[in-house]
C-alpha cells in the first residue's frame, strides 16, 4: 500500500497528537509510587454469594466510590463482620482502605472547596486539609475543619521517586503564591491517604517571607477558599459560602427581612429604584445577615495569586467599604468585630447557635458555625449526599439530626460519620 | 502476542457496543431508566409516559438513586474490576483523551452516548491490556481465561469454557453471575461472530468479551 503525502502528513500530525498525550499521561502515572496497588482477584465462578457478600460489596461501592469483584478479599472479611452482626467493623474494613480518601473524601471537598462546587476542582489545600482530618480523625475534631491552625501538604519523603523529588514544595512559590504543590501531587497521582502530613500554621506572604497568618480558622483561611470567594468582590462571598458550605444553607434559605441592618455597608442602596419598599423587604434581607458577618473577613482579600492580611487600619476605599456614595450614612467598617443575626425564627432552629452572636476576626466566625448544631447537621447532609447517592428528604430530618448528635457525640469523629451514615437504613446501602 | 490495530479495535469496539446496547436493555441489571413496577424494587427513577415513549424522569427523593461511576472514580474502578496493575500507555492516552466527556455526577440524567461510547473506547484498551497479559500466562494462573487456548481459532472453543469466562467476568465487573438471559445474548453476539479457526480471532473474541461486560452497566451502576 502506498500513502500520498497528505495522508502521510496527516498521520504524523495524528501520532504526534497521540505522542504527546501518551506523553502527559505517563507523567501523570508514571511516578505513583505511594497509589494504592491494583488487586488481581481470583474469580470463584463456581462460589456461591451471599446476601451478606452483596450487602458488602455495595457498603465498599458506596464508601470507597470504586467497583471491586464479589470475591474480593476485604468483601470476604466485610461479609464474616456482617454474618457476625458486626456492621460497623464491617464498613472499617472500607474506610480502611486507600481510595475512601483518595476518591470519596476527596471528592466531597472537592465540590465544597469551589464556587462552582464542580468535583473536576483541581487539588488544593482545602481538599488536602479536608482528607487529612477524616484520615486523622482518632485525633483530630471535625470541628478543627473550621477552626484548626494548620494544613496537610505531602510528606517530602513520601513523594521521591527514584530519588528525585516528583512534587515542587517551596513554601513561597509552591504552596502561598501559587497552587503548584497541590497540582504536582494530582498530577503524579500520588494517594493522599499515603503522602499527606499535616503541618502546624497556615502560610502568606508578608514582605516576601511565609509567615503564619495570624488569624486562622481551617479550610476557612486556606489558600483555595480565599481564591474561590476573597477575589475582588466585597468579601460578602466568603460569609455566603461558609453558610452554604457548611451549613448547607443557601442565602435565600436563610434570608431574614426583619433582622436589624445596622450593618449593611454604604454600598447597598436604600432606595433600588427609587423604592426603599423594596430595600426593606429584598435587599436587607440578604444584606442585613452578610453584613452583620462580613466583618470577619474585613482583613483578607485575595491579591495577585495569593492571600492578603491586613493587620493596621481597614481602608475606607478599600473592598469592605467601597461605594460609598450609594448610601453614605450606611455602615463604615474599621475593624473585624461581626454580630450574627441570623438567630431569630426559622433561623434558631436551623443553625443551633451554642456560642456568642458577636466576635472579632475569621477565627472566631469558624468557631461560631463549628459549635453549632447546623454545621453536625450539614455534614451529615453532605455525606449521606455522596455515599447515598441523593439528597436527604424532608421527611428525613429526623434522622439528620440523630445522626448529627451522634456525631458530636462521638467527638465530631468525622470518619466515623461516613461509617454510621453508609449503614443507615434510609442510605440504601443494604438493598 | 498479537497488537490490534486502530481499526481492528475499532471494529471489536462496534462490536462490543452494540452488544453493550443490547445487554443494557436486558439488562445487566435494573438499568438507568426503571419502569414503575421495578422502582419498588428499590430503585429511585421511573418513567413517567403511557408505554410509547419516556417522557420524563422523577427522582423519587426517598429511595436509594441509580446512578454511575462518574469521571473520577470510572478509571479506578475499572482497574480494580480487570485487576491490570500496570495500564498500557494506549490505554492511559485513552483515559486522557476520553474522560472528560464522562458525567461530573454519575447522575442517571447525565448519561449521554458520546459518554458511553468513551467508556467503550477505554474498557477496549484496558481489555486489550487483561487480554495480553492473561495470553502470557499459563492457562492454570490466568484469572479470566482459563479454558481458552490461544493457539487455536475460537470454532475451537468449548461451550463450557466460554461459560466460565463469563461467569468469571460478570463476578469481577458486576459483582454477581450473570443470569441465563444474559448469557445467551453474549454467546450469540460471540458464537455468530467468531467462527473461524484462525488463533488471531481467539484473542479478539476474548477482547469482545471483555469489552462488552465491561462497557455495560453493571460493570459502572451505583
Amino acid at each position: 500500500m502506498t500513502l500520498s503525502r497528505i495522508e502521510i502528513a496527516g498521520i504524523l500530525r495524528k501520532s504526534t497528537r497521540v505522542a504527546l498525550a501518551t506523553f502527559v499521561t505517563l507523567v501523570g502515572f508514571a511516578a505513583n509510587a505511594q497509589m494504592p496497588t491494583t488487586p488481581q482477584v481470583m474469580p470463584e465462578p463456581n462460589a456461591p454469594i451471599s446476601a451478606e457478600r452483596l450487602r458488602a460489596h455495595s457498603l465498599f461501592r458506596s464508601l470507597t466510590g470504586t467497583l471491586v469483584p464479589i470475591d474480593d478479599p476485604r468483601l470476604k472479611e466485610m461479609e464474616a463482620f456482617l454474618v457476625s452482626g458486626q456492621d460497623r467493623e464491617a464498613a472499617k474494613v472500607a474506610t480502611r482502605d486507600p481510595n475512601f480518601y483518595d476518591i470519596r473524601v476527596r471528592d466531597l471537598a472537592r465540590k465544597m472547596s469551589a464556587r462552582d462546587e464542580s468535583v473536576r476542582t483541581p487539588l488544593n489545600d482545602f481538599v488536602a486539609t479536608f482528607v487529612g482530618v477524616v484520615r486523622d480523625s482518632d485525633t483530630t475534631s471535625g470541628k478543627e475543619l473550621l477552626t484548626g491552625n494548620f494544613t496537610y501538604r505531602a510528606d517530602a519523603t513520601k513523594t521521591l521517586v527514584n530519588g528525585v523529588q516528583q512534587v515542587r514544595s517551596t513554601e513561597l512559590a509552591d504552596l502561598v503564591q501559587s497552587n503548584n504543590h497541590y497540582a504536582d501531587l494530582q498530577t503524579r497521582g500520588f494517594s493522599l491517604y499515603s503522602v499527606l502530613t499535616k503541618v502546624p500554621g497556615q502560610k502568606i506572604n508578608v514582605n516576601g517571607a511565609a509567615t503564619d497568618i495570624p488569624d486562622a480558622a481551617g479550610l476557612l483561611t486556606t489558600r483555595q477558599w480565599m481564591l474561590a470567594h476573597a477575589d475582588a468582590g466585597t468579601n460578602r462571598r466568603l460569609v455566603e459560602y461558609s453558610f452554604k458550605e457548611f451549613m448547607c444553607q443557601p442565602m435565600t434559605s436563610w434570608a431574614d427581612a426583619t433582622a436589624p441592618d445596622d450593618r449593611v455597608a454604604r454600598d447597598v442602596s436604600r432606595t433600588p429604584a427609587g423604592s426603599n419598599e423594596k430595600y426593606l423587604t429584598t435587599c436587607k434581607a440578604c444584606h442585613g445577615q452578610m453584613d452583620g458577618l462580613r466583618g470577619a473577613f474585613a482583613r483578607v482579600d485575595f491579591v495577585n495569586n495569593q492571600v492578603t492580611y491586613n493587620a493596621g487600619a481597614i481602608p475606607l476605599n478599600g473592598k469592605m467599604n467601597r461605594n460609598q456614595q450609594e448610601f453614605p450614612a450606611g455602615y463604615v467598617t474599621t475593624d473585624a468585630t461581626w454580630v450574627n443575626y441570623a438567630t431569630v425564627g426559622k433561623n434558631a432552629d436551623q443553625f443551633g447557635w451554642r456560642s456568642s452572636a458577636t466576635g472579632t476576626g475569621m477565627g472566631a466566625f469558624g468557631a461560631m458555625i463549628a459549635n453549632s448544631q447546623g454545621f453536625s447537621r450539614c455534614m451529615v447532609r453532605r455525606i449521606f449526599s455522596d455515599v447515598c447517592k441523593r439528597e436527604p428528604a424532608a421527611t428525613e430530618e429526623k434522622m439528620i439530626r440523630s445522626v448529627a448528635d451522634q456525631f458530636e457525640s462521638s467527638g465530631y469523629h468525622m470518619r466515623g460519620l461516613f461509617e454510621v451514615v453508609a449503614l443507615r437504613p434510609e442510605c440504601g446501602v443494604n438493598q | 502476542m498479537k497488537m490490534f490495530n486502530l481499526s481492528e479495535k475499532k471494529s471489536l469496539q462496534l462490536l462490543a457496543l452494540s452488544t453493550i446496547m443490547l445487554l443494557s436493555y436486558q439488562n445487566c441489571g435494573p438499568g438507568v431508566l426503571n419502569s414503575a413496577n421495578q422502582a419498588s424494587e428499590g430503585q429511585t427513577f421511573t418513567v413517567n409516559g403511557t408505554g410509547t415513549g419516556v417522557t420524563d424522569l422523577n427522582e423519587v427523593v426517598d429511595a436509594k438513586a441509580v446512578g454511575i461511576s462518574y469521571s473520577e472514580n470510572t478509571f479506578t474502578s475499572m482497574l480494580n474490576q480487570t485487576g491490570v496493575a500496570a495500564p498500557s500507555a494506549a490505554t492511559r492516552t485513552a483515559v486522557t483523551t476520553q474522560f472528560s466527556k464522562l458525567s461530573e455526577t454519575g447522575k442517571a440524567d447525565s448519561v449521554t452516548a458520546p459518554m458511553w461510547i468513551s467508556i467503550t473506547t477505554v474498557a477496549g484498551e484496558l481489555c486489550n491490556d487483561l487480554v495480553n497479559q492473561e495470553r502470557a500466562l499459563a492457562a492454570a494462573s490466568r484469572r479470566f481465561y482459563t479454558g481458552i487456548d490461544f493457539a487455536v481459532g475460537p470454532a475451537s472453543i468449548s461451550a463450557a469454557a466460554k461459560d466460565d469466562v463469563i461467569r468469571r467476568l460478570a463476578r469481577s465487573f458486576w459483582g454477581r453471575n450473570e443470569t441465563a438471559q444474559e448469557k445467551t445474548l453474549i454467546l450469540s453476539s460471540f458464537n455468530g461472530t467468531f467462527t473461524s479457526a484462525t488463533a488471531a480471532d481467539t484473542q479478539s473474541g476474548a477482547m469482545f468479551l471483555c469489552t462488552a461486560m465491561l462497557s455495560s452497566l453493571d460493570a459502572h451502576k451505583y
